[in-house]
């Protein structure tokens, strides 16, 4: 043919005019498309129907094609959110499962880098600090492992003895990899055999292999919750269960005996995607990529009918075979709320008629509490859900739309792309099925703030409203009775501040990631200062909001002119890591927490504070902090381009808008705040 | 029917919407074939003729001819 290119559009059109005909086009279909626009030199459309592919399903020879796209991609498709070295250590061979994983990583929203060990030499790996892996320096390590590779004996004498010496085979290589490679670790769990020679007996046979390998998947998540003393693990391992998987599509279906025995392959080649979806909604998850909200639907999605049409006595809810499927799909809404998700209603509806429902129908499991911003009005779903989103202040990439209705569903796929659409079957029965099986709400903890985090998010669109209606900004904050209350750092408050460490992006001078252990012994090292923040006004407490890790160092010596506080040989107090939640920026918190450092700077004994601003693509919001706050530059200047670096003398007068009272609640409070009033005692004079 | 069906499936497996698969094309012939995409490829040919292929034949097929025509004995008798 004479015309290659022409060849290419048509079949690209005919190929878009299938996939228009259905909602979730089938995964041929995205390979296809995903092939065509890279043969048309149209990277970011390839990548679009290669992402596309992960989601159509479990296909392998499809995902495969669509991995290739993504590996042979060209830098005009758009970048994604997060990046990671991800080094794969199996104990079976996971050469299907690397080359998937970029693709499944993509989908969650991280570009990975992969590293994969020779067959089975996982734990050689591990242990030679001259081994690929120490040299490829990962981010994260999957450890793929299956249950053959576990030591545990067919029948145990001593079950609780094997069970734990199991265990701590797999605890030191954790240690091993977060201390000495400085990475995180997703353990794939060990998938109890479907083949058992004692047969149901086994259940009640302590030492059988059966039981001691539950029990050993068992105690290595209490392990990595940190349940054992002296472990350095905590908030470092996550899992991927690979029992639950399993069990999911049948044992028999997971492992095949066939390709074990051809290639040594412990997860059938048929599962291979899901595995790697699950995997990359976890690393999602310990990276920060997991989306945060919920937006409903009311209409056929929360009670069967229409409420404009049946009225509030009409609607199916609670009694027989379809209301009953509407109030359990409610209960699990509920029951994703209580982990952390964000519930959000999109709803074209009369907002009064619809607010009756949630505060009137007996049968409702969820109420308005659960709703951190309910939107009911006749304007088009795409422009209420840009409204949720900017009022909740999260991206919209946050974002997951469900709705009955598949040609609203489809404007928001169209119109609003960012946001992540699930397609609820046509019978109510199926819809807790389809929002279980997506996988990216995956959580990476869970702590008080996540249970509480609808309560703030309700707060925060309150305050939205407020602010509309406020004369001035400086009233609307007075208005809020703010109060900022500085908490120790200590075991009940360590779990946030490691996820705040981990996740907050925008208000973040440095960006300095660190695990548990890392922040607990930089605490412990009395020349450090860790500053926690908690913040609550009249109409929520929004928890610990804000942390800051200080170290007090050696001055320059000799630097610049003499008798100049900071510059001539002092100690300085050096600000390794400023973050604050992106729910209260805006607020003047950043000014009180500049004076709570640099009162720490006095009680140190240094004679000023230093601090850093180290670009990333997110936090831009803080590039002009220091200055705005008084700061100098530092005469030393920052190492790297585009760092700055900033000094303020101790004596320097900071300005505080007075809009916050500031609580102290740690120990030894009395003296700090003793402290602050000799200060003001001497401004005074 | 067969030769179309396995064609598509060398297509989808090793990625090349142009690839022409005959009887006579060998391991040799097909850019990225080894041993890798041979279990993905054998996995495939299962999965879309819902045929099992002996271990015994596994290693003994010189070329795609070969593996056809396993294939429809496998069909036939099953």
């Amino acid at each position: 043919m004479s015309d290659p290119m022409g060849t290419t559009r048509r079949r690209i059109a005919e190929l878009t005019a299938a996939a228009a005909a259905a909602e979730v086009p089938p995964a041929g279909l995205c390979r296809d498309l995903a092939l065509a626009h890279e043969r048309a030199d149209d990277p970011a459309a390839a990548m679009r129907w290669a992402l596309a592919t992960a989601d159509a399903g479990n296909d392998l020879a499809c995902w495969t094609a669509a991995a290739g796209v993504l590996r042979r991609g060209s830098p005009g498709a758009a970048p994604l959110p997060r990046s990671a070295k991800i080094a794969v250590l199996g104990s079976y061979t996971t050469a299907q499962f690397t080359a998937l994983l970029p693709l499944a990583a993509a989908r969650a929203g991280v570009a990975v880098e992969v590293y994969e060990c020779g067959y089975g030499q996982y734990r050689q790996e591990i242990l030679d600090p001259g081994s690929g892996l120490h040299r490829f320096g990962p981010d994260v390590v999957i450890l793929a492992v299956h249950e053959g590779e576990s030591a545990l004996p067919a029948l145990a004498e001593d079950p609780e003895g094997a069970v734990a010496a199991e265990v701590g085979r797999w605890t030191s290589l954790w240690e091993i990899i977060i201390s000495r490679l400085g990475a995180r670790v997703i353990q794939h769990t060990f998938v109890v055999p479907d083949t058992e020679a004692l047969g149901h007996l086994a259940l009640r046979v302590p030492g059988a292999r059966s039981s001691t390998l539950a029990a050993v998947n068992a105690a290595l998540g209490r392990a990595a919750a940190g349940g054992q003393s002296g472990s350095q693990v905590g908030g470092q391992v996550a899992f991927v269960d690979c029992e639950r998987l399993a069990a999911t599509v049948g044992k028999r279906s997971w492992f095949d005996p066939r390709y074990w025995h051809r290639a040594k392959q412990a997860v059938s080649l048929g599962h291979v995607p899901m595995l790697a979806r699950h995997t990359a909604a976890v690393l999602g998850a310990q990276l920060g990529t997991s989306r945060k909200c919920l937006v409903l639907d009311l209409d056929n999605t929360l009670w069967g009918g229409v409420l404009g049409e049946e009225g509030l006595a009409g609607i199916a809810l609670g009694d027989g075979p379809v209301g009953e499927a509407f109030a359990a799909f409610q209960e699990y809404l509920g029951r994703l709320r209580t982990r952390g998700v964000i519930l959000a209603v999109c709803s074209k509806n009369n907002e009064a008629d619809a607010l009756e429902a949630f505060e009137r129908h007996p049968a409702m499991r969820l109420r308005l509490a659960d709703i951190a911003m309910f939107s009911a009005s006749w304007e088009d779903k795409p422009t209420q859900i840009r409204r949720i989103a900017s009022t909740l202040g999260i991206g919209l990439d946050s974002l997951v739309f469900v709705d009955d209705n598949p040609a609203e569903r489809e404007a928001v796929r169209q119109l609003v792309p960012e946001v992540d659409v699930i397609a609820l079957p046509r019978d109510p029965h199926g819809y807790v099925r389809a929002v279980a099986d997506y996988p990216f709400f995956e959580p990476a903890a869970l702590t008080a703030e996540d249970t509480a985090r609808t309560e703030q998010y309700r707060a925060r669109a309150r305050v939205a409203e407020l602010a509309t209606s406020a004369t001035s900004l400086e009233e609307f904050h007075r208005g809020l009775e703010m109060v900022a209350t500085v908490v120790p750092l200590d075991e009940l408050t360590l779990p946030r501040v490691v996820q705040l460490i981990g996740k907050t992006n925008q208000f973040n001078l440095t960006t300095r990631r660190r695990g548990a252990a890392e922040v607990a012994e930089l605490a412990a090292d009395p020349s450090t200062t860790v500053i926690c923040v908690r913040l609550a006004d009249r109409f929520a407490d929004h928890g610990l909001v804000a942390v800051v890790i200080a170290r007090r160092v050696a001055g320059p010596t000799g630097t610049g002119g003499a008798g100049e506080p900071g510059e001539s040989g002092g100690a300085v107090l050096d600000v390794d890591t400023w973050l604050m939640s992106c729910r209260v920026i805006g607020r003047t918190l950043e000014d009180e927490i500049a004076g709570l450092i640099v009162t720490e700077a006095r009680r140190l004994g240094c004679s000023a504070v230093r601090g850093h601003y180290l670009p990333t693509a997110k936090n831009g919001l803080v590039a002009d902090l220091y200055p705005r706050l008084g700061f100098r530059p530092d005469p030393a200047g920052a190492a790297d381009p585009g760092a700055t670096r900033w000094v303020l003398p101790v004596t320097s007068s900071l300005n505080r808008p007075g809009l916050i009272r500031v609580v102290d609640a740690r120990a030894g409070a009395a003296a700090v705040a003793s402290a602050s009033a000799r200060t003001m005692e001497e401004v005074a004079g | 029917m067969v030769r179309e069906r396995l064609t598509r499936v060398f297509r989808e497996i090793f990625s090349d919407d142009d690839l022409v698969v005959t009887d006579a094309t060998t391991a040799a012939d097909v850019p990225g074939w080894d041993s890798l995409a041979y279990i993905n490829l054998i996995y495939a040919v299962e999965s879309e003729f819902a045929v099992q292929i002996p271990d015994e034949r596994l290693g003994s097929f010189a070329n795609v001819g070969e593996l056809r025509v396993c294939i429809e004995e496998l069909r036939d008798v099953g």
